[in-house]
């Protein structure tokens, strides 16, 4: 029982960044049809925000959260702003291409500010997690953290995109562009919105990760791919589609390593995208539309 | 139309100041005095470039110092620095981009054993030296007349810390390590020995190098119920590594290569890595051109580098080229044919002898993770 619990218990917490990651690739892509690679790098961005602010500058770890989601709130509008929007009905490539352009220079800039240093939020000793009753398997506090926030942050957009007037246009613009704009929703200004929000997510799954792991100007990279995959297999522009898809790729991948080597763990992702791709490419939520089919 | 024009315009302007400069430059009647170039490859992006940054200081300060007492002859040492993100076609990459642009005749890296392994064949054909500071795999031995390195094969490193567990007493052991040509070499020594003197890996782990999340693996190896566990990682995937050993309170004797003997590891891992043996090449901080190496550095960059030893190895590499190109040893056969003779040469990593495989032979010696510090064994 212990070994089966430990390894869910490891593949959900796995899950629910991937999660918190993949909300920002599929709300751009159900909005805008492109796929922003930089958002990988944004979550790299959102953890380096939060050690700045709660190792270098002294303000308390959720405060420090708060001015990070807020940084990368920001940051997510602005690289909209310059970098997408003047490229807006030029096709699906211009954007694509540009973003990664965007994730290379985000890197690189990360690297010119913060060094290639491995930064860390540890400070004192490393304690030994807590045994969960009954199964058996260890956690540690931010490991509960994580799964706390993340849930917290899923279920809190739930009801935005539900419920408030603009998660209302959210939906009407991703339903279709065109009409959205002729019944008086202004695209631009929601498009801005669904930037702020699922930069904003992604800072919450950096900070997450970079205080459970550490802080490595590349360490948007892997998460961006696992958790663009997962919105892929989530199908791709529903948001429900990508917290599935999240928490499946997480418990897939650990419990996947416990039947083969280890060092294929990352290739479980990538062999369960394959396998989405080829049979059911919209995805398990995904619904078939015209402009995707011809993704 | 005008857009074309100006495209024109620039393209002009290009050509009239690159055809002018090398006039500018060039004194008429004078000798050239272009700068030699001297490769360097190593990791200056990606999860080993803190270490790559100082292997990188090593070998500039040796060249600044060079250049300020004269250079070479009168020309100047330039040293160009390529990113081979400790991975085999980065460093492929880098090397062709320093033989066949910069065309330079020796080059200080690659410094992970799969930069190095990657880039040994392109510079023993391109008849270019290549001598790396801090590549320990087996195979980099037999891996070309044109390929060096100063710093020990991990023939001997995988052996001795296979007699010395075993010897510990430990019968029944895992082995954990990064899916990268450095760990899978030293892997395979350990292994082979440890089999050998009559011991079991009872469960081996792997993981990719640039891995953050290893709790599954640490539960697989804690489901096996091993004595000991033998750790082949990089210096930022081992600190996590100790550290989620301890959170899943997996709690056993831990035992290294010279990745791990680092004191960062030590203050990222908190605790955690308290009691870890580590096996390490003989490099004494004391002796006198080490220190002085030790103080200039810290002097130019002002830090300490991690892995210092093969900083060190960098710093005397550059030294190494300078000497034979001071001797009129300037093409890659040349400084390779030169190299072969240098026997107990003192540099800032200690006394070094090449071999008639290009292999440096050092000591090797053994440290605990004592209350935060390293402590010599024995």
């Amino acid at each position: 029982m212990g070994i089966a619990a430990q390894l869910i218990i490891n593949g959900i917490i796995a899950g629910g960044i991937y999660a918190l990651v993949a909300l920002g690739y599929t709300m751009v892509y159900g909005i805008l049809r492109f796929i922003n690679f930089a958002h990988g790098e944004v979550f790299m961005l959102g953890a380096y925000l939060g050690w700045v602010f709660n190792i270098l500058l002294g303000v308390n770890v959720i405060v420090a959260g708060v001015l990070a989601m807020l940084g990368c709130a920001v940051a997510g509008f602005v690289i909209d702003k310059i970098a997408y929007k003047p490229l807006r009905g030029r096709g699906m490539l211009p954007p694509l291409i540009t973003a990664i352009g965007i994730s290379l220079f985000l890197q690189a800039l990360a690297i010119l500010i913060f060094g290639a240093q491995i930064r860390t939020f540890r400070t004192g000793e490393v304690v030994r997690g807590i045994t969960i009753p009954f199964i058996d398997a260890i956690i540690t506090k931010i490991q509960i953290v994580i799964i706390i926030v993340s849930v917290a942050l899923m279920v809190a957009l739930h009801f935005y995109i539900k419920y408030t007037k603009t998660g209302k246009a959210m939906r009407a613009v991703a339903d279709n562009y065109e009409v959205a704009s002729i019944v008086g929703i202004n695209p631009n200004k929601v498009i801005s919105y669904v930037f702020i929000i699922g930069s904003a997510l992604a800072a919450a799954g950096g900070i997450l990760v970079g205080m459970e792991q550490n802080l490595t100007p590349t360490m948007g990279v892997s998460i961006g791919i696992k958790s663009f995959t997962a919105a892929v297999v989530g199908g791709i522009g529903n948001i429900y589609g990508a917290v599935l898809g999240g928490f499946m790729i997480g418990l897939i991948e650990n419990i996947g390593i416990w039947f083969i080597p280890s060092g294929y763990k990352d290739a479980i992702a990538f062999a369960v995208l394959l396998f989405f791709l080829l049979f059911k490419p919209t995805g398990i939520f995904g619904v078939k539309k015209g402009e995707e089919v011809s993704v | 139309m005008k857009n074309y024009m100006i495209l024109m315009s620039i393209l002009l302007i290009t050509i009239l100041v690159v055809g002018c400069a090398p006039t500018e430059m060039q004194p008429a009647g004078e000798e050239t005095k272009e700068p030699i170039k001297i490769g360097f490859i190593g990791p200056l992006t990606g999860d080993v470039a803190p270490y790559g940054e100082g292997w990188r200081d090593g070998a500039l300060l040796a060249v600044e110092e060079i250049n300020t007492a004269g250079g070479i002859n009168g020309r100047m040492l330039e040293l160009v620095p390529e990113d081979g993100l400790c991975k085999p076609k980065d460093a492929t990459n880098a090397a062709q981009k320093l033989i066949e642009i910069d065309k330079v005749q020796a080059i200080v890296g690659g410094f992970c054993s799969s930069e190095t392994l990657a880039v040994a064949p392109i510079a023993e054909e391109a008849k270019v030296v290549l001598m790396s500071p801090g590549s320990t795999n087996a195979d980099i031995t037999e891996s070309g007349d044109y390929i060096f390195r100063a710093c020990p094969s991990d023939a001997l490193q995988g052996e001795i810390m296979a007699i010395y567990m075993y010897d510990e007493g430990y019968r029944e052991v895992a082995i954990m390590y990064a899916n990268s040509d450095y760990n899978l070499g030293l892997r395979n020594v350990f292994s082979k020995k440890f089999t050998e003197l009559g011991g079991e890996i009872v469960v081996e782990q792997n993981y990719e190098q640039d891995a953050k999340d290893m709790r599954t693996q640490i539960t697989k190896i804690k489901d096996a119920a091993p004595e000991a566990l033998y750790l082949v990682p990089y210096p930022a995937d081992g600190t996590i590594i100790l550290v989620q050993m301890k959170e899943l309170d997996v709690d056993l004797p831990v035992f290294a290569p010279e990745s791990m003997c680092v004191d960062k590891v030590l203050v990222d891992s908190g605790e955690a890595a308290e009691g870890m043996v580590v096996s390490t090449p003989t490099f004494d901080e004391a002796a006198p051109k080490t220190a002085e190496f030790l103080q200039k550095f810290n002097d130019r960059f002002g830090y300490k580098p991690e892995l210092t030893s093969y900083s060190a190895n960098a710093y005397d590499v550059v030294y190494l080229f300078a000497d034979a190109m001071k001797q009129g040893h300037i093409t890659g056969t040349e400084i390779k044919d030169y190299l072969y003779t240098v026997t107990d040469y003192t540099g800032a990593g200690g006394k070094l002898t090449i071999d008639e495989n290009g292999d440096a032979i050092k000591e090797l010696i053994l440290m605990r993770v004592e209350n935060g510090e390293f402590v010599d064994l024995e």
